[in-house]
């Protein structure tokens, strides 16, 4: 629907658009001056406007073009910019992703959209080994302005092979920038910070965050909007426990904090946004606030997002702790496909309830 | 040189040669421009001389020095020269053939789009021909011609 709005709105300005980078907000104002946006529709306007900004950006994946996305988050833009921008490629993972990171080596900026993050195993040693390491192994000389994208993580009965969660494996390697929003407002921002950066950035989004809608700010509809990378979000004050996450374990622990309120527990929401940058100063500055930590992550639990969280807080802010720090993550088994199972398999808001009353009690 | 170099140990890591092959690459890399890409693989010391880095900086980088083209973090197998566009050696076989593919992609792109002109060449092996990025790319290469 944005796509539409957008093309009916200020034209003319289309592919020569100048992108102003400066603060002041000259807001288009969208029909109806609606306030909120799903995920999928800020994505979109998201890539929409960086392709109008910059030539030299392109869409490349599976069933980008003609079928609008596999999940329509490119919806409209083979239409507005033509094949020679929005590319359809076969089911070849490896070979796309690597052609992707040679044209970013030649100069120009690649949005590849896997179709989920599970298929990125197909091309991983592309996104390491040609994206990540090539800015340190040229000595700085070649720099890789690339960015991957789709859903990440656990969706709906998808299986064991569908539904992994790669913030981990992709956070631990350095020469790439991760980025996980959780609302619209990350949706964009961090979006069209990937696209402008330099350097090669996995961006994981959430298949099941996708139809959710968020209130939006006038200055997130902004073309000019972008968020920092490496900054986390305090979604909710609070100063009993520090509850930490990514994605859309943030909504879970946002309802978990107005559990907790109930019985007279303050929580502290961060939502980290960049898994790496991991924005350290932010969960540290939280922590030795409320003394106590809780992280989590749906992924799996061994060598995880939470495990890292969890010791840069052990090894930053000791002595601030009260009590253990806390980790919930997806439990330790390929992703199961019935239903009851799958929802054991993965951190519900209960469990986030229970980890934060223990972290509260321990001191007792 | 690079051989006695590594068998006394003065070379560390991999070290692979070319020898007997250099007349195919500098044949090929003769033709090209300061602004066409070559990719290699990680026999590429000669594919970086050829394409006009400097004979010291390659074997400095060999021997892991900062006067080296990579300042000696790069090494034997990932020579690159962004001045020369040598856009990396890479280490396992057939990585290097999508990366030139999207090299030369971006030459279609940038006359299409950009308005602007270069070339890409990009050198393996025959035993590369096993690997199946190889023939993705001969795929997606006649798919956007």
């Amino acid at each position: 629907m944005w796509g539409i709005l957008r093309q009916r709105g200020i034209d003319g300005g289309g592919l020569s658009l100048r992108r102003t980078r400066s603060a002041s907000v000259s807001a288009r104002s969208y029909a109806a001056g609606s306030k909120e946006m799903t995920v999928r529709d800020a994505l979109n306007s998201a890539i929409d406007e960086e392709m109008s900004a910059d030539p030299k950006v392109f869409v490349m994946g599976e069933e980008v073009g003609q079928y609008q996305g596999a999940y329509k988050i490119t919806k409209g833009l083979l239409e507005k910019y033509g094949p020679e921008r929005v590319y359809d490629t076969p089911i070849t993972e490896a070979g796309f992703t690597g052609i992707g990171v040679g044209a970013a080596y030649a100069g120009l900026k690649p949005v590849v959209e896997f179709m989920t993050f599970n298929f990125s195993m197909q091309a991983i040693d592309h996104i390491i080994n040609s994206a990540a390491k090539s800015n340190y192994m040229s000595a700085g000389q070649i720099n890789v302005p690339i960015v991957f994208r789709g859903p990440n993580g656990a969706a709906a009965g998808v299986g064991a092979q569908h539904s992994q969660c790669y913030a981990a494996w992709y956070a631990s390697v350095p020469g790439l920038k991760v980025l996980a929003p959780y609302s619209a407002e990350d949706a964009r921002g961090l979006l069209k910070a990937a696209i402008r950066d330099p350097d090669p950035v996995v961006f994981l989004e959430n298949e099941l965050l996708y139809g959710e809608s968020f209130p939006i700010s006038e200055e997130a509809l902004d073309s000019s909007f972008c968020l920092p990378i490496g900054k986390a979000k305090i979604e909710r004050q609070g100063k009993d426990v520090t509850i930490v996450t990514f994605s859309k374990m943030v909504g879970f622990a946002l309802k978990a904090a107005e559990k907790l309120a109930e019985e007279g527990i303050s929580a502290e929401v961060i939502n980290l946004r960049s898994i790496r940058p991991l924005d350290r100063a932010t969960i540290n500055a939280s922590v030795r606030k409320t003394s106590r930590l809780v992280t989590v992550e749906e992924g799996f639990p061994q060598h995880g997002v939470c495990a890292e969280i969890c010791a840069s807080v052990v090894e930053e802010s000791f002595s601030y702790l009260d009590a253990p720090v806390e980790r919930i993550a997806g439990a330790d088994v390929p992703m199961p496909y019935a239903a009851n199972l799958e929802r054991l398999a993965l951190p519900q808001v209960e469990d986030i309830v229970r980890a934060a009353k223990r972290a509260c009690y321990r001191s007792k | 040189m690079c051989a006695q170099m590594y068998y006394r140990g003065k070379m560390f890591g991999f070290v692979h040669l070319y020898n007997g092959q250099e007349a195919v690459s500098t044949g090929f890399i003769k033709l090209l421009t300061k602004s066409d890409s070559v990719v290699s693989t990680y026999c590429d010391h000669v594919h970086a001389l050829s394409k006009g880095v400097s004979a010291r900086a390659v074997m400095s980088e060999l021997f892991g020095k900062v006067t080296g083209c990579c300042r000696g973090q790069g090494g034997s197998m990932h020579m690159f020269s962004k001045e020369h566009n040598i856009l990396g050696g890479f280490a396992f076989i057939g990585e290097g053939i999508p990366v030139a593919t999207g090299a030369a992609f971006t030459s279609k792109y940038k006359r299409e789009v950009l308005k602007q002109d270069c070339d890409t060449v990009a050198f393996f092996g025959d035993g590369t021909c096993n690997n199946g990025q190889f023939y993705e790319c001969l795929n997606m290469a006649a798919l956007y011609k």
